[in-house]
């Protein structure tokens, strides 16, 4: 029996997934949120740009308080899982993915997320957004936690279609290639708002090419606003081209104004010798994603960001 | 200030359009996107509707449900036009569409289809899905929706102030998006300076 509390019931996941999926889609994190306000206090009074960030933060609001979508792109279904020691859903770890589907299917019947997932080939629609590998389920067994945490992000396509770029680039090109590619990219991606900026650009560099760019979107979907790496080169690096992206002037939807990112990450893994790849990924401006802890005896922690990288930053 | 616009609009109306004002519209709408345009042009499938009266086409996916008073639209917000590039210009031309609402904004073909026939291209100012689904008085007709689901379908909306929406593309050829763009590759060429990167600088070919 001491064992039991250890399991966490079925009905609880299927709960917390499925309310992990309504706040995600209404209500935006607060970091994102405290940021956004931030960008709107500096715009310029009566520019295009200002009139874009409080238009948005106004439909922010009403989201929040009436419980309305943030966005009706609520693009891939995208879920993140920690589990720590000891602690199992009730039908096994490899129920999970069942229960991921079922949520998915369950927000897109009551209409909390579009249904926005199709074949790529024939373009059916089968109306669910489950289909071949979608929702995408990304497990992590984690040392020293007793929780299962659990995260969401409804992925909108405007900041995918248009925020992902990804170039092999060789070592004697060194950081002038990466820096160059990552100011090109930025400005490719938000230009005109395609990305729908504000962005949180995320870099991945190094690894393989699938690692790589692992890395540039797990950066930006899933690392606070305000967060440094670790690492003084790499936080050193991060601020130095959020700033320099800012002064582009794109703004809010390619208007212009003074603030482009809501910020800059950067993650890295060890490259071959003979390889310097890079990749970027970005997140759009409602910058949607809910996490929730699940402890032993079922107790739930509702948080705005997982601890992806286990820095214990959040 | 904003102009308020009837639609169907008309040539002299979208004439007196600048590329930077802003703009809402009342009447009615139709919405397509990939696959209207794909449909349209590659299969000569298209909803039978009276296009001199019904002249502005939206960008647009929306979130929408059905319940015992008909359809209701949950949120909308333009998606982005320059996906739709290939197929837009010949088709404003073939259906006399007078304006085109979607994110961001098109390219050369489109703008060189609208300087023909006298058209222009509306884009979100930001991101307020409720508030313009607040804005759609009557969802009055759907077609294709066996045939490509709600996200793709055409939609008819009869809209009241809607919007509002930046006039990025005008009639005369300007685009808004041009002067911005441009004056960030010029504070482009200071952030390659301060990185080292010179202006011709190639990548190493592999």
């Amino acid at each position: 029996m001491a064992k039991k509390k250890n399991i966490i019931s079925d009905m609880q996941m299927r709960e917390v997934l499925d309310n992990l999926i309504a706040r995600s889609v209404t209500v935006i994190p607060e970091d994102v949120n405290d940021c956004l306000n931030d960008i709107l206090g500096k715009e310029l009074p009566g520019s295009m740009a200002e009139k874009s960030m409080k238009a948005t933060l106004e439909n922010l609001e009403l989201c929040k308080r009436e419980s309305l979508l943030a966005c009706p792109d609520t693009g891939y279904p995208l879920f993140y899982f920690r589990v720590g020691e000891g602690i199992f859903p009730e039908k096994g770890l490899s129920s999970i993915y069942d229960l991921c589907r079922c949520s998915v299917k369950n927000a897109t019947e009551n209409n909390r997320l579009r249904k926005t997932m199709v074949h790529p080939l024939t373009r059916h629609n089968p109306g669910t957004n489950v289909l071949q590998f979608l929702p995408k389920v990304e497990i992590k067994f984690s040392r020293g936690i007793d929780y299962i945490e659990a995260t969401f992000v409804p992925k909108g396509g405007g900041s995918e279609i248009f925020g992902t770029f990804y170039r092999m680039i060789t070592p004697v090109d060194g950081l002038k290639g990466i820096e160059k590619f990552i100011i090109d990219s930025s400005m490719r991606a938000m230009e005109s708002g395609k990305s729908c900026p504000p962005n949180l650009i995320g870099i991945g560099i190094g690894g393989t090419a699938d690692l790589c760019m692992k890395l540039a979107k797990e950066s930006a979907l899933l690392r606070p606003v305000g967060s440094r790496h670790p690492e003084k080169l790499i936080a050193d690096m991060e601020i130095s081209l959020r700033d320099d992206i800012n002064s582009l002037g794109i703004g809010s939807m390619g208007t212009g104004g003074k603030t482009s990112l809501l910020d800059l990450h950067i993650e890295y893994a060890a490259s071959h010798t003979a390889a310097l790849p890079v990749a970027f990924n970005c997140q759009c401006s409602v910058c949607r994603r809910a996490t929730a802890r699940i402890y032993p005896g079922g107790i739930v922690e509702m948080l705005d960001c997982p601890d992806w990288f286990e820095r214990g930053e959040i | 200030m904003i102009k308020e616009l009837l639609l169907p609009l008309d040539r002299e109306s979208v004439s007196n359009l600048k590329a930077g004002e802003l703009v809402t519209l009342s009447g009615r709408l139709f919405t397509g996107r990939e696959s209207f345009y794909i449909r349209a042009v590659e299969e000569s499938i298209l909803p039978p509707l009276d296009y001199d009266r019904i002249n502005v086409m939206m960008h647009v996916g929306p979130v929408i449900d059905k319940d015992y008073s008909g359809w209701n639209v949950k949120g909308l917000t333009p998606t982005t036009s320059i996906r739709m590039e290939k197929y837009a210009g010949q088709l404003i031309k073939k259906l006399k569409t007078r304006a085109l609402i979607g994110k961001g904004t098109m390219g050369s073909k489109t703008m060189a289809a609208m300087k023909e026939i006298g058209a222009v291209h509306l884009s979100p100012l930001g991101i307020y899905p409720v508030l313009l689904a607040r804005q759609i008085k009557k969802v009055e007709k759907v077609y294709f929706l066996e045939e490509v689901g709600p996200t793709e379908a055409t939609w008819i909306f009869n809209v009241k102030q809607f919007g509002p929406f930046l006039v990025d593309m005008d009639i005369y050829g300007t685009n808004y998006f041009d002067r911005l763009i441009s004056d960030s590759r010029e504070e482009m060429k200071k952030v390659y300076k301060k990185y080292g990167i010179p202006l011709n600088y190639k990548y190493t070919p592999i």
